[in-house]
């Protein structure tokens, strides 16, 4: 009965997932029904039965296997619990589909096996030995078709039956055991790709001997691997038009643009002694081998439905867009957008993806967005050079146009975005904050309002003009200027100069608020969006309250983390005595809360029941903008875009302060420890750190330890005025 | 006796109103006991037991001998890495007679007649060290947790006491034609009370069980006691000449006194709360 209301319950929530409406807007995926059993069961427990199991069986290289269960389990707990793994959505729902179709004949191998999809731009997929596959969304949205994702799951799934990853992980610890005479680093690394090749192409064997069993096209098992070798492309290559920036009065010269893009470099028959995986033309090789033998015919490219698959691919393009942006990787964003914008023109996330981009780019141009090691984008935006085909004119556009003019292009975007959809807060702000900042790189309403000398008929008209130039103060005098001077032929020859006139003659909103003079006081716009004008000390103390404005009484208490490393120990890293210690720090940090009267909220994966599936997206909305945070300086201004649900987060746990707290304790020596304690509160809204803890000790992770730290952290957090 | 007590008057409620610091979770007063000890090398420690002793001495040398004072103590956190306390530190120790002293035994005699010796067996020495101290303890920690160091004054108050019929020297007179032996014994009153100043200063570290028990250990050393090492170092006759027999327990006691609290290790018990 319990697993017929199950059944029934998991088919409402599939039939329930009503399809979104592409054409105008795009909801970001969301996790729905019943969390899965991983999130409620005990991790030790499980890894105590699997080992129990290991040891019943008459396997070798127990002790090595041993930790391989301990170091797997962890791995994809972490990876479930990590905000990133999306869990009956509509897309993980269809590739479960897909699974079913391809295992329908081998019921027992199917209910073995987890399929998710990853919130990950990375084309990729994997599998552990615990029958969970992951699927990034970079792989669903470079797929040509169902059947090609059909192969990649059986190839997957091959991995999980051939037990490919646990017997990898012994090979890899014997091959780190071994002696190789002083050439060590490369020899083992070349004999650990060697049988990972092996691997997959026993994989890519089995896999397509499971593939063939459905119905699905064999051809398109070969097209996979071309999808995989051009994965470092963007999902479709589409000529890049400048006119997509264009307006009528705003013509970009040709030369930001390159005559020719660069052709696509075929690296398939690369060298791949030191790649895990073998070649694309082996790859092909082989199974073309195998299609040749077998008939073709009645095989289609999607079983499951083509439209659900050109749906899935779209959602999973969209989805993309929104990972370039976490990452801060604003031109692929900007591409991806703009290939989605031509199937999609009306869409209003597109629209705000792109504004988010310019916006960003622009910040960029103007020195005030930048890139370090932490960074996605370590060395900053690549030169155009380094880009192959179509892509290349976003970034030689970037390479090329000068700052001022990079602004004044995507306000011109931007404000007439916003004008389409006035009701999109957030493309309001980047419109505004583009005003601004148009203000603040020089360029004001003179810049565009002054005639230059011009053949003049009328003698008042005269007059006016030269008060334009020399006398006028007030903006809405100038404005009125151009207005009477509409007819007069401009012979300034910049091509931007133009620009916006339209917008001075009829749009009051765009009048008002562009900047008079420099620097504008205006209190709208992205930063004021986000409220970053506050005031901020200049001490350095490892412990402090860095705004001194905030007054903190109530925090949104993130997973601690916890890792224990014992470097003396082959296993260096104490998966379950960490784990045993962040259940600790977890009690501590309520303790320590409650003794004081300190409101705190739990947001944490590892204490959620199965019903908390909304909790779980909150998580991955807030992880999602820690990841962002910490791609970028702390210093830069405006940098967290991917804000949209924010505000939803703040309002419905009602506080805009995370805090994250964590232990890394080393053991480095019989009595020589490190510990690192770290707590920081971060405030969502202003996107600022306001508290942070960070401190080393040269001594074990004590309860003390623990106590008095994060007793301490709530102390501060009340006392300080 | 009347300083400490109006430093502890005026400091602690001052300390207490003003108080910013979290303590340990919340706690900031704690007292306990502690033990301190160092080894008995050439002095004798309570029981007239050493490890070495001196060559021309009295005390049971050869042993296994400490030097033991036992304390009891308050503390109070008054900011994160600081806190103020106040003990007091009871000890027993002896005296091995290891010095030569002078006397006028004929003081009738314009010129006098003067004896030299080396008084028999030892004497006893009672005293309490009363401190007042802070304790300032590394960035990282929160008083009284963790890894510190002190400093404080501390006021030695000790008595020393000899028995006149195991503390004395036999001198042999020979006065009209009259050889014998005497026995003299006097060295002033039977008990003296001394009081000495010095400057108290140790390394520690802090443990803290279940909350609410606290184990301190390390060391400390009084500043002067320390200065004076090198003079020390060769015994009593060091740093003066013989004294006379009205000022020799004087002496000879501060000397012991001194080299019993020139570096101890110690280990303390307390609660929390």
């Amino acid at each position: 009965m319990l697993k017929f209301l199950s059944v029934l319950f998991t088919s409402l929530i599939f039939t329930s997932i009503a399809q979104q409406n592409l054409k105008e807007n795009f909801i970001p995926l969301k996790s729905t029904g019943q969390l899965p059993d991983i999130f409620t069961q005990n991790i030790r427990n499980v890894i105590t039965s699997d080992i129990s199991d290991l040891y019943k069986q008459k396997e070798s290289d127990k002790l090595i296997k041993q930790s391989y269960l301990t170091e797997a389990n962890y791995e994809i707990e972490k990876i479930v619990k990590s905000g990133n793994t999306l869990i009956n959505d509509e897309i993980t729902i269809y590739l479960n589909k897909i699974a079913d179709e391809l295992l329908k004949n081998n019921p027992t191998l199917r209910q073995q096996l987890h399929i998710y999809t990853l919130k990950s731009h990375v084309v990729n997929a994997y599998s552990y030995d615990k029958g969970y596959v992951f699927i990034d969304i970079g792989l669903i949205a470079q797929a040509e078709t169902e059947a090609q994702l059909a192969f990649i799951i059986s190839h997957e799934i091959s991995h999980f039956t051939k037990k490919h990853h646990i017997n990898g992980y012994v090979k890899n610890d014997k091959i780190d055991n071994k002696t190789y005479n002083g050439k060590s680093v490369e020899e083992k690394l070349i004999e650990k790709c060697q049988y990972s090749k092996e691997y997959e192409s026993e994989a890519d064997i089995e896999g397509f001997k499971l593939f063939e069993q459905s119905n699905y096209n064999l051809k398109q098992a070969q097209k996979a691997f071309d999808v995989l070798q051009y994965s470092h492309l963007p999902f479709e290559l589409v000529e890049f038009k400048k006119s997509f920036f264009e307006t009528e009065k705003f013509i970009i010269p040709q030369n930001y643009f390159l005559k020719e893009v660069s052709s696509i470099r075929n690296n398939s028959n690369e060298d791949d002694t030191k790649l895990t995986h073998p070649n694309t033309t082996k790859r092909k090789q082989v199974i073309s081998e195998l299609i040749a033998n077998r008939s073709n015919e009645g095989r289609v490219n999607a079983i499951v439905d083509q439209q659900q698959f050109e749906y899935i691919r779209d959602l999973s393009r969209f989805e993309l867009c929104r990972l370039y942006l976490k990452n801060r990787d604003y031109p692929n964003s900007l591409y991806a957008a703009y290939i989605l914008s031509i199937k999609y023109p009306n869409n209003q996330y597109l629209a705000e993806t792109i504004s988010k981009c310019l916006y960003s780019l622009s910040l960029y141009a103007n020195s005030q967005l930048h890139y370090n090691h932490d960074s996605y984008l370590e060395n900053g935006i690549p030169s155009y050079s380094d880009v192959e085909s179509y892509p290349q004119q976003i970034y030689h556009l970037i390479n090329k146009m000068p700052s001022n003019e990079f602004t004044i292009m995507s306000l011109n975007y931007v404000y007439r975005t916003h004008k389409k959809f006035p009701e999109n807060k957030f493309i309001n702000a980047y419109s505004d904050s583009l005003l601004k900042m148009i203000g603040t790189v020089n360029w004001n309403i003179y810049d565009f309002v002054r005639l230059q000398k011009k053949e003049i008929q009328d003698s008042t008209s005269k007059k006016e003009i030269s008060q334009t130039n020399d006398e006028t103060k007030s903006k809405t005098d100038l404005i009125e200027n151009i207005q009477k001077e509409n007819n007069f032929k401009n012979y300034d020859t910049a091509y931007y100069k133009e620009v916006f006139l339209d917008l001075f003659l009829t749009d009051k909103e765009f009048a008002s608020k562009f900047p008079l003079d420099g620097a504008t006081s205006s209190s709208s716009g992205f930063s004021n969006y986000n409220n970053t004008n506050s005031t901020y000390s200049k001490k350095t103390k490892k412990s402090e309250y860095i705004n001194s404005d905030t007054k903190i009484e109530k925090v949104l208490l993130l997973e601690p983390f916890y890792v224990k490393i014992d470097t003396r120990v082959k296993d260096k890293i104490q998966y379950v005595e960490a784990d045993k210690k962040q259940e600790n720090l977890i009690k501590t940090v309520h303790d320590c809360a409650a003794r004081q009267n300190f409101q705190l909220i739990t947001l944490d994966p590892g204490l959620l029941s199965t019903n908390d599936v909304d909790k779980m997206n909150d998580y991955s909305v807030i992880n999602d903008w820690f990841d962002e945070k910490f791609d970028s300086n702390e210093n830069d201004r405006n940098k967290i875009l991917n804000t949209d649900e924010i505000d939803s987060i703040i309002e419905k746990y009602g506080t805009q302060y995370v805090l994250k707290t964590g232990i890394i304790s080393y053991k480095v020596g019989e009595f020589k420890n490190k510990t690192y304690f770290y707590c920081f509160i971060y405030d969502l809204k202003t996107q600022k750190t306001v508290y942070k803890k960070y401190e080393a000790f040269s001594e074990i992770d004590s309860q003390t330890l623990l106590n008095a730290k994060v007793y301490q952290t709530f102390y501060e957090l009340i006392h300080s005025k | 006796m009347k300083l400490l007590l109006l430093l502890i008057t005026f400091t602690i409620p001052t300390c207490i109103l003003n108080c910013q610091t979290p303590g340990y979770m919340g706690k900031r007063f704690s007292a306990g006991y502690g033990f301190h000890f160092g080894p008995a090398l050439l002095g004798s420690n309570g029981n007239g037991k050493s490890i070495f002793g001196r060559n021309n001495g009295n005390a049971k040398d050869g042993e296994f001998a400490f030097n033991r004072l036992h304390e009891v103590y308050i503390e109070y956190a008054i900011k994160t890495r600081f806190s103020i306390g106040t003990s007091a530190i009871f000890y027993k120790t002896t005296y091995d007679n290891g010095m030569e002293f002078t006397a006028n035994v004929n003081r009738n005699s314009p010129q006098g007649t003067y004896i030299y010796g080396q008084p028999s067996n030892l004497y006893t020495i009672k005293g309490v060290n009363y401190l007042v101290y802070g304790k300032l303890f590394y960035g990282k920690y929160i008083a009284p947790w963790g890894r510190y160091m002190c400093f404080g004054i501390n006021i030695r108050s000790y008595t020393a006491s000899y028995n006149p019929n195991k503390m004395s020297f036999t001198y042999n007179s020979y006065i009209n034609n009259i050889n014998e032996n005497i026995t003299f014994s006097d060295f002033g009153p039977l008990k003296q009370h001394y009081t000495k100043f010095d400057i108290f200063a140790g390394f520690g570290r802090t443990r803290i069980l279940a909350d609410k028990i606290i184990f301190d250990y390390g060391f400390n050393t009084n500043m002067y006691s320390l200065l004076t090492t090198l003079f020390d170092a060769g015994g009593p006759q060091n740093f003066i000449d013989e004294p006379d027999n009205t000022i020799y327990i004087k002496k000879t006691s501060a000397f012991r006194v001194r080299n019993l609290n020139r570096f101890n290790v110690f280990i303390k018990v307390g609660y929390l709360f």
